[in-house]
């Protein structure tokens, strides 16, 4: 086979940058790389200072308010201690740089934060018509919302998954990880045909003769899930429904190893609106992982929406430019 | 992007990545069609070894379909080729945004995996009118005709589902070309399965992830073929190494022409080769094999059916079905002695596997009706199908 490269700068870029991001596994020792600490010279005016406490407004800026509440409080996204918290109104965009692009039918975020004397929380609430929880089906897709920070000395990493120097940690809620999403059956071969549960075997394809109760195997001989392979996706019950990912470019995204999955949260779908609260215990000081949330400083964040009912995933997704969290 | 040659297209096409120059060793099987019995012994040999677990129900990495209405997904060729503009590639006609041009197949799609089996293509035959069997040389086409066309994923030399996948989970293996999905890596979000033209990756219900024929890679690493190629009854199935010269692949694919890629024009390269069915429409048959190219079909069958004159073709058809190990070479021997003509196949480390004839010696026994004392010495004389140099193997081949 005879090939030759088109002369194409822009996407020879990216070519390139998605063969440094296959080096894998991202190396997560980042001990070397300081927790971040911008200059204060760098931080922004603050366009929430004279906001009132829960009113929203539109911003490129986060403001995480101190907080004396436990992180089983914010877990729910409709506790009281939630209402103490300045709103910030973050615009969303189709994504469109790298292919496959889209997007763009989730608008705008809103976005509190808050500092707890045990970690740091955020919750988010965005409109969205439909409750897409249900990735059993062949055509469905999940609603997701997912928050960016940048890892390591520097503070300005590439917003998309940031770059092999500038590594970014990644907290990524599910709506199907939530434990009442949908999930196939544990008993998908029911006696019942007319009446099959939702998730079996026999509601997803009506016509198709399945004979034997079957065990979740799948080809273990074959490197299949259940051969001993690290992925949080094929549990049927999730510990969490948010995900603690890094990445170190694009197609890089990585499931951090178990022990950092300290991530908690909960989602709520109430009158066309999705209600997220994300909950993280205060990372030991050694971990590099993530970051140190130090009061008084700001960090850049960045967040981006799923609508599972547009068919997104992965890079199709409604995405926010760098903000300054500012933590108090 | 990368412009890369499309060997089966004969044309630059464009990819989305850099792809090896060479590969040292091409996956690659040739099937029979004309042999195949529909018997489904292939598909089962695979759903028992590798997709018998929860959230597989829908899945058949194998699977013998039907011609022309049948196939699994429901329709998936009929769609895309409605989708494709004629003389672009997948890849060539991507949508803005999209790396190639495909789809979702819906869970009902997943729900007949044999649907229109047996089913019939042609003019309707009335009360007492019967099918012609035509095997004249100038016409080879039945009015009547369906045929079997057993699929597996192609392990292409482009593949599309490789490209579609924003993780890069997808990979090609230099060792032996084989296509696999990272099962850790890969995070369920199916544009393998927009991607693959021929509907070959699936969507594990339970693990959330997407999962694929492996080429059964742990097989092929000890040099034997695969399980669906090992249980073929009909011994309609061969595989081997494309790129290397003295492969029997290479030799039907290459220099006999006799076996085909399905759908070339999707521009994936597909490594399954496909000998056509000698019966059927040879533009329906064009555009299934030949990139509409109608002459690519007619020297493949026509090859095919004066295969009893050709000793090499003929030796090599042997070879089918006839080991558990991979024929890396063979050889004829005694080529211009047909009576004394045998093929002797090696393994991929040359190592002798086998030595058979390649007209075998036919034995007729007639029954003998011994109440009526009757045996048909007319019947007996007309099959005569010893060895007769005047008349080569004129029956039976
Ligand atoms: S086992 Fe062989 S003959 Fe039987 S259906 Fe499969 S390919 Fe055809
Ligand atoms: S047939 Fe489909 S799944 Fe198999 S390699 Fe080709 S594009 Fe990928
Ligand atoms: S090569 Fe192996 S995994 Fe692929 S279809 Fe055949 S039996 Fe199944």
């Amino acid at each position: 086979m005879r090939s030759a490269k088109e002369p194409i700068p822009i996407l020879l870029l990216l070519v390139c940058a998605w063969m440094i991001a296959g080096t894998f596994p991202v190396p997560l020792s980042l001990g070397a790389l300081a927790a971040t600490a911008p200059a204060k010279g760098k931080q922004k005016v603050d366009a929430n200072a004279s906001v009132k406490p829960g009113q929203a407004v539109s911003s490129n800026t986060i403001e995480m308010r101190q907080s004396s509440a436990s992180g089983t409080e914010v877990l729910d996204p409709m506790h009281r201690s939630w209402s103490s918290a300045p709103a910030s109104s973050i615009a969303l965009q189709a994504q469109n740089v790298v292919t496959p692009y889209g997007g763009g039918s989730i608008k705008a975020v809103l976005v509190k934060s808050l500092r707890l004397p045990s970690g740091v929380a955020f919750r988010f609430e965005w409109k969205d018509d439909t409750r897409d929880n249900d990735t059993v089906h062949q055509t469905k897709f999940r609603d997701a919302v997912a928050i960016e920070f940048p890892l390591g000395t520097t503070n300005d990493t590439v917003l998309a998954m940031g770059s092999p120097h500038g590594p970014v940690d990644i907290w990524h809620w599910k709506a199907d990880w939530e434990p009442d999403a949908p999930v196939m059956n544990e008993k998908p071969y029911e006696k019942d045909v007319d009446s099959p549960s939702i998730g079996s075997a026999q509601s997803l394809y009506r016509r198709l003769h399945v004979d034997s109760p079957q065990e979740a195997n799948t080809a273990q001989g074959a490197g299949g899930p259940a051969s001993g392979m690290y992925n949080l996706f094929p549990q049927s019950a999730h510990k969490s429904p948010v995900e603690d990912i890094v990445a170190i470019g694009i197609s890089s995204v990585t499931t951090k190893p178990e022990r950092f999955q300290t991530l908690k949260g909960r989602g709520i779908w109430r009158q066309g609106s999705w209600h997220v609260a994300i909950y993280k215990p205060l990372p030991d000081k050694s971990d590099d992982t993530c970051p140190q949330f130090l009061s008084g400083s700001s960090i850049n964040t960045a967040i981006a929406v799923w609508n599972g009912a547009s068919q997104d995933r992965n890079g199709m997704k409604s995405l926010s430019n760098w903000t300054t969290l500012k933590i108090r | 992007m990368s412009r890369v040659w499309n060997e089966q297209l004969k044309r630059w096409t464009t990819y989305p990545y850099d792809l090896p120059e060479e590969y040292d060793f091409q996956w690659s099987a040739v099937f029979n069609i004309n042999r195949c019995i529909a018997c489904q012994t292939c598909t089962m040999a695979c759903k028992s070894t590798w997709t018998f677990g929860k959230g597989q129900e829908h899945m058949w990495w194998n699977n013998v379909s039907t011609k022309p209405f049948g196939d699994h997904p429901r329709g998936f060729d009929a769609k895309l080729l409605s989708m494709l503009p004629k003389g672009k590639t997948i890849f060539e006609a991507a949508p803005e945004g999209e790396r190639v041009l495909g789809y979702i197949p819906d869970d009902v799609d997943y729900d007949y995996p044999n649907a229109f089996e047996d089913s019939t293509c042609g003019p309707h035959i009335g009360a007492g009118q019967f099918q012609e069997i035509n095997v004249s040389k100038s016409q080879t086409q039945d009015k009547q005709w369906f045929f079997y066309l057993q699929r597996i994923c192609n392990h292409c030399k482009k593949p599309a589902c490789l490209a579609a996948c924003p993780r890069k989970a997808i990979y090609k293996r230099k060792e032996d070309g084989i296509v696999l999905i990272d099962q850790e890596r890969c995070r369920g979000y199916k544009k393998c399965i927009m991607a693959c033209p021929y509907k070959k990756t699936f969507y594990n219900t339970f693990t959330k992830t997407s999962q694929k024929c492996i080429g059964c890679y742990p097989r092929v690493e000890q040099g034997e073929t695969t399980r669906c190629i090992a249980a073929c009854v009909g011994k309609i199935r061969l595989l081997g190494n494309i790129e290397d010269e003295k492969s029997p692949i290479h030799y039907l694919v290459h220099k006999a022409k006799v076996a085909l890629p399905l759908y070339p024009q999707f521009g994936t390269e597909p490594q399954i080769y496909y000998i056509p069915p000698r019966w059927v429409n040879t533009k329906f048959l064009a555009m299934m094999f030949g990139n509409y190219d109608e002459g690519k079909i007619k020297h493949a069958v026509k090859t095919y059916m004066n295969a009893r004159h050709d000793v090499e073709l003929l030796g090599v058809l042997q070879l089918f079905g006839t080991t558990q190990q991979i024929v890396g070479s063979y050889e004829i021997i005694n080529r211009s002695n047909p009576k004394e003509a045998k093929v002797r196949a090696f393994d991929l480390k040359g190592q002798e596997l086998f030595v058979v004839p390649i007209y075998p010696k036919v034995e007729v026994h007639l029954t003998k009706d011994e109440q009526l004392n009757i045996t048909d010495t007319e019947k007996l004389a007309s099959l005569d199908i010893r060895h007769d140099t005047n008349t080569p193997w004129r029956n039976q081949y």
